[in-house]
């Protein structure tokens, strides 16, 4: 059903209002009682109007000489509207669908204009049959002309500004017609045939009233002049698919043109650029564009500072304001419509009203939307998993993309010189391009920059180091406590005396619980006398290792009671607990002088802390992995005090008791070492933790943290490429997960090189043809890159197709067959090419 | 340090968006509003970044890149403002710089307003990508077949926003995986000022809404979930347009229960915070903030969270 004006639903009083009331209607007087919906919803936190109509809006256009009028037409509907600042209202239907039968033949609209001056309430409506229809607003809703010319759909029309009673008229037969208001007769003035092409869009020169342009479905922008029907002015070959709408700038002799190929494009109009054959400016938008139209009466004076409205065809429903000086991001992106946008114009520099198949049209504030510029984030950053430690981040500024080389320029329009950058036209018959001039000198591209993270843990070279050197099972000849004090030399040698300290403590630990399980009992007497500074009991000497031990948790014991004591933030204090630890070693070394070397490492090394000076270097193992690392001794140790603040921290920890378990017992003191390496982020100590004592202390770790961190240490060795360590990890871990074994067989692939070319053998050519054609044979035993046949079977010398068998040790491959029975049959032990051993 | 980067030029016309690196750390892709993806490789013998490809990907801001785990191939995934998820691969027969180089696998256009966020699934899950865009709808895709990486599935959509987004404002969306192999398909997805956590309810195979993570008070720019490595807690860091910077603990409870604690929250970029992300071990945390620096956070020995950091480049 139609709107009307009184409000009423029935055919009876539309037609009667429609037809019978007398022009110009001024609103009020008629006490309107607007009709459900008809209401316009004004949305305050953003200043936008919506009136929501009955139909599908097709066109819309404002009246040139009455402000805030404007006109609106869709299928067999044509209605004028009358929009406040916060109201958008029906002023008159001018068409309705059920106005009776003499305007049935109204046909859908395509487009609409208002006159100038004064015929500025004159309407002009093209419809999709071919005729065009004017309406005079001052005698009512019946029509007054009626042009059919056209045989087909008439897209465009528009008035000329300067002889106001020129109507120019673009369809889609080709032909382009220009009418006379002033003439009675209905036939076109002057016909002018562009190319076969559908004419979408045609406009005049805002500065000229014989001057317009038209763009059609090849894409061709043409410029005429109504005194030479037959010639074209100039012609540009803008948009590569059809050109779908055009508009010329209102103060500066250029016109913006939109089109299928998703491209707004800039061209300058002015006479003597006609030689140009691209664009001044060209934006790539994200859909077939509809509708441009620059903004009128705000930063006219350049092509830069004005704002372009754009909408898109299909089911893009938003409204992009763009500008020249920003071609990649948009000022705003207005999405309000639920359906395409098929009309919209700029009321005045801040309301653009737009229309919609949505069948609303909407007032926006364009000065409140959001700037699309803050939305997007400045800092690009992200971590280099690598190097553990390492950051990328990309600064920029957020404006420091915006082109404003042209922004100074504003000369008036009839002297306007037309590209400031090419200024000598006639001298120079070609001058560069003016879409590579129009590229930004003075903007910078943003830089990438790394940065490193002062973070100890996981650094490249302490990694690998790590990741190398350390055991993570214990090996034949070797028993848990040497793996322990060899790892902590590897520590010490990677610069880690933390850690080293924490695998010598686990070392002392393990040994005592060894010691412990042979000597029942004992450990009811270490609890009683655990507190003791000096060992009393003479039957300790009798036992050298857990002699040993128990002073040294003795002393452990004496420095952290010493710690609970003190204040926490004395770091002072550091070097006197050192002090106070200190009498009790030669005690302990006098007593028992057989484990002296064992003593001197651990109370060295504790007391010595991160002091890089006190620790003892003097053990063969250290010299060694120290020459290793000479390189590394330049690492710093980075939160300098905080490792000695955690270290006191566990320390505290480690003496609560909190069970009737010893608290340094092993599975205690592996689960907070391990939790604190954790918490650093030191995933080589977890997962070797886990891998080494798993197996014999299983209540020190759950399942699922020994997996998660064998699995972070796998991912990084992966990482960084380190593919040996990585296989390593994976059989050790492999014999207490069924997890890992699962990886280990899925995930391991094998990639060979070609023998000849040194290149990867990849055979997409072949594997193409095979697919096609399955008689071709296809296999890896030859290369396509230099169509060379590898090295056979090492024991038949015949190519290897199908199952292939590698040696480990060597790389010579084979069938399994012959392997098999040159291995298993013969009960060979090395391999037939070279005679190394493999099995 | 012997292979220090020196700081290099993108080419980049506009804002950069997004950067990251592969798995082995030896390409990097970024991505950025002049509507183009670049793909950099790292020569080792120089420790330069050479320009592996260049081309324009999508016809608006390109925001987010990511390349999959490479036990999936060279994969390289790509959103925008046009609405679009396009998955790129990378043809080693194509010389570099070509413009070619990275054939596009397909173009997923599900989305019906432009894309905020998306991201790979852990390797664990499969070759999965989340997406999320202004619709509020959670969207994840996953290919099937390895041998047909131009088909993905629309496996589950999801609707996260309950009302539809107010135009007038700025909107914000983000996702982030939890990367842990050993406590389910779960990720946390912000939209607008709401962050929640969704998790795969085993029992009928669709995700389902868990816990809100509280106490925002302003557009959630980004949502980081941290590696777990073995802790018996989750973290995740959420970057906030009111200011501030949010550690959340999440201890998980049975039945995909959390129980949530802010562990800190930090306002020192005086200003928007952009963006979030954890290391690979999870302890260290940069936040970026519309002050243009980089900060780090990393918990001391007493596992409180500290700023240890700060990381700005001069203006040129």
């Amino acid at each position: 059903m139609a709107f009307n004006i009184y409000g009423l639903s029935t055919s009876n009083s539309a037609s009667t209002s429609s037809s019978s009331v007398n022009f110009p209607v001024p609103a009020s007087s008629l006490s309107i009682l607007p009709s459900v919906g008809s209401v316009s919803k004004y949305y305050v936190e953003s200043n936008k109007t919506r009136l929501q109509t009955a139909n599908e809006i097709l066109a819309c256009a404002k009246s040139n000489e009455t402000p805030n009028l404007f006109v609106i037409g869709g299928p067999k509907y044509l209605q004028l509207l009358k929009a406040s600042n916060n109201e958008i209202s029906v002023e008159y239907d001018l068409v309705s669908q059920n106005s009776g039968t003499r305007n049935n033949q109204h046909g859908l609209i395509a487009d609409a204009k208002f006159g100038y001056q004064q015929y500025g309430r004159n309407i002009a409506v093209s419809t999709l049959s071919g005729s065009i229809h004017i309406y005079n607003l001052d005698r009512g809703n019946r029509i007054r002309t009626t042009f059919s010319d056209h045989q087909r759909a008439v897209n465009s029309i528009d008035f000329s500004a300067l002889s106001p009673h020129t109507l120019l008229s673009g369809s889609q037969d080709g032909k382009m017609k220009v009418w006379d208001l002033r003439l009675k007769n209905t036939k076109a003035q002057i016909t002018i045939i562009g190319n076969a092409d559908a004419i979408r869009c045609v406009q005049f020169s805002p500065r000229s009233g014989r001057q317009f342009c038209n763009i059609s479905d090849s894409g061709v922008i043409q410029k005429w002049d109504i005194r030479k029907p037959t010639t074209f002015e100039r012609k540009l070959n803008a948009h590569t698919g059809p050109g779908l709408t055009l508009d010329w700038h209102p103060e500066l002799d250029y016109v913006v043109s939109g089109g299928r190929d998703k491209q707004v494009q800039v061209w300058n109009m002015a006479s003597g650029t006609d030689h140009l054959r691209d664009p001044d400016h060209v934006i790539n938008t994200s859909g077939a564009v509809s509708k441009v139209s620059w903004c009128r009466g705000r930063g006219n004076g350049s092509i830069l500072t004005t704002d372009i409205a754009a909408c898109y065809l299909s089911d893009d429903p938003t409204i992009q304001i763009l500008s020249l000086g920003r071609k990649y991001v948009p000022k705003n992106v207005i999405e309000f419509h639920s359906n395409q946008v098929t009309g919209l114009f700029w009321k005045s520099p801040k309301y653009l009203v737009s229309c919609s198949k949505d069948k609303s049209v909407v007032q926006h504030d364009v000065t409140l939307e959001p700037r699309v510029i803050d939305t997007l984030p400045t800092v690009a950053a992200d971590w280099d998993h690598r190097a553990g430690s390492r950051l990328l981040f990309v600064k920029q500024e957020r404006h420091q993309f915006e082109d404003t080389r042209e922004a100074e320029v504003v000369l008036p329009p009839e002297t306007y010189s037309p590209n400031p950058s090419s200024p000598n036209l006639m001298a120079k018959p070609r001058p560069s391009l003016p879409r590579q001039l129009s590229q930004p000198n003075t903007r910078v591209s943003p830089y990438a920059l790394l940065a490193d993270v002062p973070v100890a843990e996981n650094e490249t070279e302490v990694f690998e180091f790590l990741s190398a050197n350390y055991i993570m099972e214990v090996p034949d000849g070797m028993d848990l406590l040497h793996v322990c004090e060899y790892n902590a030399s590897v520590a010490a040698g990677a610069g880690r005396y933390r850690t080293c300290q924490v695998w010598r403590t686990l070392q002392a630990s393990v040994a005592w619980d060894e010691s412990n399980k042979v000597l029942n009992g004992f450990q009811a007497f270490h609890l009683d006398n655990h507190r003791d500074p000096v060992p009393t009991d003479p039957s300790r000497s009798s036992m050298n290792t857990s002699d040993r031990l128990s002073t040294s948790v003795d002393s452990y014991d004496a420095r952290s009671k010493t710690y609970l004591e003190e204040n926490e933030n004395a770091i002072d204090d550091e070097e006197e607990d050192v002090a106070d630890a200190r009498p009790l070693q030669p005690i302990e070394i006098n007593k028992n002088p057989v484990v002296q070397h064992h003593s001197t490492f651990s109370f060295t090394g504790s007391s010595a802390d991160f002091d890089n000076e006190k620790l003892n270097m003097s053990g063969s193992p250290h010299t060694k992995f120290r020459s290793k690392s000479l390189a590394m001794s330049q690492i710093p140790v980075s939160l300098s005090s905080s490792p000695a603040k955690s270290r006191r921290q566990s320390m505290k920890e480690t003496t609560e008791p909190k069970s009737i378990e010893a608290p340094w017992n092993p599975v205690e003191l592996l689960r907070r070492s391990a939790n604190y390496s954790c918490i650093q982020g030191d995933v080589v100590m977890c997962a070797t933790l886990a891998l080494l004592f798993a197996p014999k202390y299983p209540d020190a770790f759950t399942e699922t943290e020994c997996q998660d961190w064998i699995l972070t240490y796998h991912e990084m060795l992966q990482r960084r490429c380190l593919f040996e360590s990585s296989a390593h990890v994976l059989r050790i871990a492999s014999k207490s997960y069924e997890l890992f074994t699962k990886i280990g067989q899925t995930q391991t692939s094998l990639r060979l090189f070609c023998q000849h070319c040194n290149q990867p053998i990849l055979n997409e050519v072949s594997k193409n043809m095979w697919l096609q054609d399955p008689e071709i044979e296809f296999g890896f035993w030859y290369c396509d890159r230099c169509g060379k046949a590898q090295g056979g079977c090492v024991y038949c010398n015949e190519p290897v197709k199908g199952t292939c068998v590698v040696l480990e040790r060597c790389g010579h491959k084979g069938h399994f067959g012959c392997l098999k029975s040159w291995f298993v049959e013969s009960m060979e032990e090395c391999c037939p090419g070279c005679g190394k051993q493999c099995v | 340090m012997k292979d220090t980067v020196k700081p290099f030029l993108t080419h980049h016309e506009d804002l950069v968006l997004d950067v990251k690196y592969d798995y082995y750390g030896r390409q990097l892709a970024t991505c950025s509003a002049d509507q183009h993806v670049k793909v950099f490789d790292l020569d080792p013998e120089t420790s330069s970044w050479t320009l592996n490809d260049s081309w324009k990907a999508h016809n608006s801001t390109i925001v987010k890149v990511d390349f999959a785990n490479p036990e999936f191939g060279h994969l390289l995934l790509s959103i925008s403002y046009d609405r679009t998820l396009k998955i790129w691969e990378e043809k080693f027969d194509e010389p570099a710089g070509s413009g070619r180089r990275w054939r596009k696998l397909c173009t997923i256009a599900d989305s019906h307003g432009p894309l905020y966020d998306a991201c790979f699934a852990p390797a664990h899950l499969g070759l999965v990508v989340g997406t999320i865009g202004s619709d509020g709808k959670l969207r994840i895709y996953s290919s099937l077949d390895p041998s047909n990486l131009k088909t993905w599935t629309l496996v589950h959509e999801i609707n996260v926003l309950h009302s539809s987004v107010a135009s007038h404002l700025q909107s914000d969306f983000s996702l982030c995986w939890c990367p842990s192999r050993f406590s389910g398909e779960k990720l946390v997805v912000s939209a607008l000022d709401q962050a929640y956590i969704y998790y795969k309810d085993e029992s009928d195979n669709k995700f389902k809404q868990g816990v809100v993570l509280p106490e925002h008070n302003g557009l959630i720019r980004s949502v980081s979930w941290a590696p777990s490595m073995g802790r018996s807690y989750h973290l995740i860091a959420t970057a906030c347009k009111d200011g501030f910077m949010r550690i959340f603990k999440l201890v998980e409870k049975r039945g995909n229960e959390f129980e949530i604690e802010l562990l800190a929250s930090f306002n020192d970029h005086k200003g928007e915070v952009w963006k979030v992300s954890w290391n690979l071990t999870g302890t260290v945390l940069s936040s970026c903030g519309d002050d243009g620096s980089i900060r780090l956070y990393k918990s001391n020995y007493a596992n409180n969270f500290q700023c240890m950091s700060v990381i700005s480049a001069q203006p040129r």
